[in-house]
């Protein structure tokens, strides 16, 4: 079994971690109280004092944040400190309207990078190796976030960044990666590539892979692991609460561990939003432990799995989550990042000639994961194909600018999208991920 | 941590009332064994109703105390002292017309009364050890030592008692800086013997230097919580405690 990067608060006994989440659940409600006007005209609004949450159950007498919140305070409505003492920002995607803005202190860094690390450790990835870490390095949270905690273990990294399958497999031999962190979409491709090119998957030295950001299967799983050789574990963050490193999989793959002293995490029924019995599915809901910059109460992810905090082999005391079974909302998960279609119908509203029917369609490619959004034609006086195209030029330059996401357009012809049972539904993911 | 697990000491939501004024507004914290844990604060901030709440001098009105799982809510001083718990005061108290050594043995009535005699000899020993200073002077009358000397003789009187948890209430107010260092040194000194502290201190930046956590209070409430290094590194904390002013932090 591997080491425990932590092992004072990996192995914590669950009581002592329970008056730590306490505590540190206090100073957060203080904080959010006092220093977030959004947390405090909550507050007020429910007839609630922080001193009347006296325990984890008072907690739900506090509504949920939700997405919405979070967009209506863009972009430092919700910083629990002043600009001066962040530094850094990252965000969730670059929607002009809709995006969020996380902020990290120094030590919200310094915290980010020991998570990361216990993923690492706890996968036996270490400095013995050399880290490729294909997550798309910039705004979104993915590669910074696993780049210091590689660098933490006192792995070699290579920030390869995400992108061209062919360049990351001549990076994988030429530089004897022996472990890959980024989605599992890519690497599914990089090992189909492999196969397609006729490469012996011995010739590589990887032996590890750690994936995230992306929901997938146990088939999937499979698949890369005969594809590249390799033995891949599950890993779970979001760019709201902080990025990745929020849970991890270890060496026993029977659930993802929590970071438990960082996060407070509640699983409740979706629609009413109460809680659920332990090991039962639902919407993860989590709550900020340690934030400074950027603390949330109740945020709801729109992740579904569930929660073990029975005993794990390793050693580990932090419960354990499942994969994520499904989200509650519209979302599609493409490169590790979440596209909502309101976002794309927001942007699609700003050109008149476009209909109202749109659809986002998630394909497998050759380089990797494409996305192709399928928009259908409004009223237009001059259809001639050149107009034709130039619209979609643009429809495609705009979207690509404010997510920051490669995709392509395709126009079709009204009610294109509308079949015998009405509109059809604004996601098709045609991935067998 | 305690060998069956536990934090040595732990308080959860514990409220404390001045009549109508609520002065701990759910204050939780632990400390394990071994630590030295600092409570820093503003003035009025709630840290010395704190430390007064675990040793019984003032009522809690909810929440809960445990020592090592044992419950100290409603306990009395006495009660809360023969469960290993001292405290130095601020303003120490000693008696002024007693000597040294006799302040000193009074420190441990309770186990002179359990007939440990030889054992507190031996503890005498050390402690004046520990204290040449004391042990120089050990046969003056304790009203006639300097501030920090008297200082150093309210550690030493607590330490006789031999305590499973220390209370340590602004242990350096009042005294020249350098006997301030020297009194914080003493503490440093303390965790290398095992002994474990909650630290209330005026001077924050030297009370995290010597502990291994804190918790920051305002007005009653936790609002930040952590290893001493993190909290240094809050610039919160600079601001409002170490007086540094914007252009400096």
């Amino acid at each position: 079994m591997s080491a425990i990067w932590n092992p004072a608060v990996e192995t914590m006994p669950r009581e002592e971690l329970r008056q730590l989440q306490w505590e540190r659940l206090q100073s957060t409600i203080n904080r959010c109280y006092r220093y977030v006007a959004y947390y405090g005209s909550v507050f007020n609004e429910v007839g609630v004092q922080p001193e009347d949450l006296q325990s984890f159950d008072d907690l739900r007498r506090l509504p949920f944040t939700t997405k919405q919140s979070l967009r209506d305070s863009y972009p430092y409505g919700m910083f629990a400190v002043p600009l001066r003492e962040v530094v850094r920002l990252q965000s969730s995607y670059g929607t002009t309207g809709h995006p969020t803005v996380v902020g990290y202190t120094s030590n919200d860094l310094d915290h980010w990078t020991d998570l990361v690390a216990r993923s690492f450790t706890g996968v036996g990835i270490g400095k013995e190796d050399v880290v490729q870490i294909f997550f798309g390095y910039g705004l979104f949270t993915g590669g910074f976030g696993f780049h210091y905690g590689a660098e933490a273990v006192g792995a070699a990294v290579i920030p390869v960044s995400s992108g061209d399958v062919e360049r990351q497999l001549r990076v994988m031999q030429d530089f004897r990666t022996t472990a890959l962190a980024g989605t599992p979409s890519h690497a599914l491709h990089m090992g189909r590539m492999l196969e397609k090119l006729d490469l012996d998957p011995h010739s590589l030295s990887v032996r590890v892979g750690l994936f995230g950001a992306e929901p997938w299967s146990e088939n999937t799983r499979e698949e890369i692991e005969r594809l590249l050789l390799l033995t891949a574990y599950d890993s779970y963050g979001l760019a709201e609460i902080g990025g990745p490193g929020v849970s991890a999989e270890c060496e026993c793959r029977c659930g993802l561990h929590l970071a438990e002293d960082h996060f407070y995490v509640e699983v409740v029924d979706p629609d009413s939003g109460e809680p659920v019995p332990e090991g039962e599915l639902g919407e993860l809901v989590f709550t900020t432990l340690t934030k400074e910059a950027f603390p949330l109460l109740r945020y709801r992810t729109g992740d579904v799995a569930s929660l073990d905090t029975s005993p794990c082999a390793c050693g580990r005391t932090l419960a354990r989550m499942s994969r994520i079974k499904r989200r509650t909302d519209e979302v599609l998960i493409i490169q590790g990042i979440r596209v909502a279609p309101d976002d794309v119908g927001e942007i699609l509203r700003a050109f008149p000639e476009v209909g109202e029917a749109y659809q986002l369609v998630g394909r497998e490619e050759g380089q990797g994961d494409a996305l192709e959004v399928l928009v259908e034609v409004g009223v237009i006086q001059d259809l001639s194909l050149q107009s034709l195209e130039r619209l979609r030029e643009r429809l495609e330059e705009n979207l690509r600018r404010t997510l920051g996401l490669e995709l392509t357009v395709r126009l079709v012809e009204p009610q294109t999208l509308h079949g015998p049972a009405g509109r059809q539904p604004r996601i098709r993911d045609e991935r067998a991920l | 941590m305690t060998p069956d697990g536990r934090s040595l000491l732990r308080l959860s939501s514990v409220r404390v009332f001045y009549d109508s004024v609520e002065a701990l507004k759910g204050v939780s914290l632990h400390v394990n064994e071994g630590e030295i844990v600092a409570l820093v604060g503003a003035n009025g901030a709630g840290k010395s109703t704190t430390l007064n709440a675990i040793c019984g001098l003032t009522p809690v009105r909810a929440g809960e105390m445990t020592l090592q799982g044992q419950s100290l809510t409603g306990l009395r001083p006495d009660q809360v002292v023969r469960l290993g718990i001292t405290q130095v005061p601020e303003g120490r108290q000693i008696v002024g017309e007693m000597t040294v050594l006799d302040n000193l043995v009074l420190g441990a009535y309770l186990r002179l009364r359990a007939r440990e005699k030889a054992a507190v000899r031996e503890d005498l020993e050390r402690i004046l050890g520990m204290f040449p200073i004391l042990q120089e002077r050990r046969n003056q009358a304790a009203g006639n030592l300097s501030g920090g000397e008297q200082q150093m003789l309210a550690v030493g009187r607590a330490l006789m008692a031999r305590p499973r948890l220390l209370l340590l209430d602004e242990p350096t107010i009042g005294l020249a800086p350098r006997l301030a260092h020297q009194i914080l040194d003493t503490v440093a000194g303390l965790r290398a013997q095992g002994t474990t502290i909650l630290l209330v201190e005026q001077n924050v930046l030297a009370s995290l230097r010597v502990a291994d956590r804190g918790y920051v209070l305002e007005t009653g409430r936790v609002v930040l919580e952590g290893p001493s290094d993190e909290l240094l590194r809050n610039r919160d904390v600079q601001r409002a405690y170490l007086g540094k002013d914007y252009e400096e932090v």
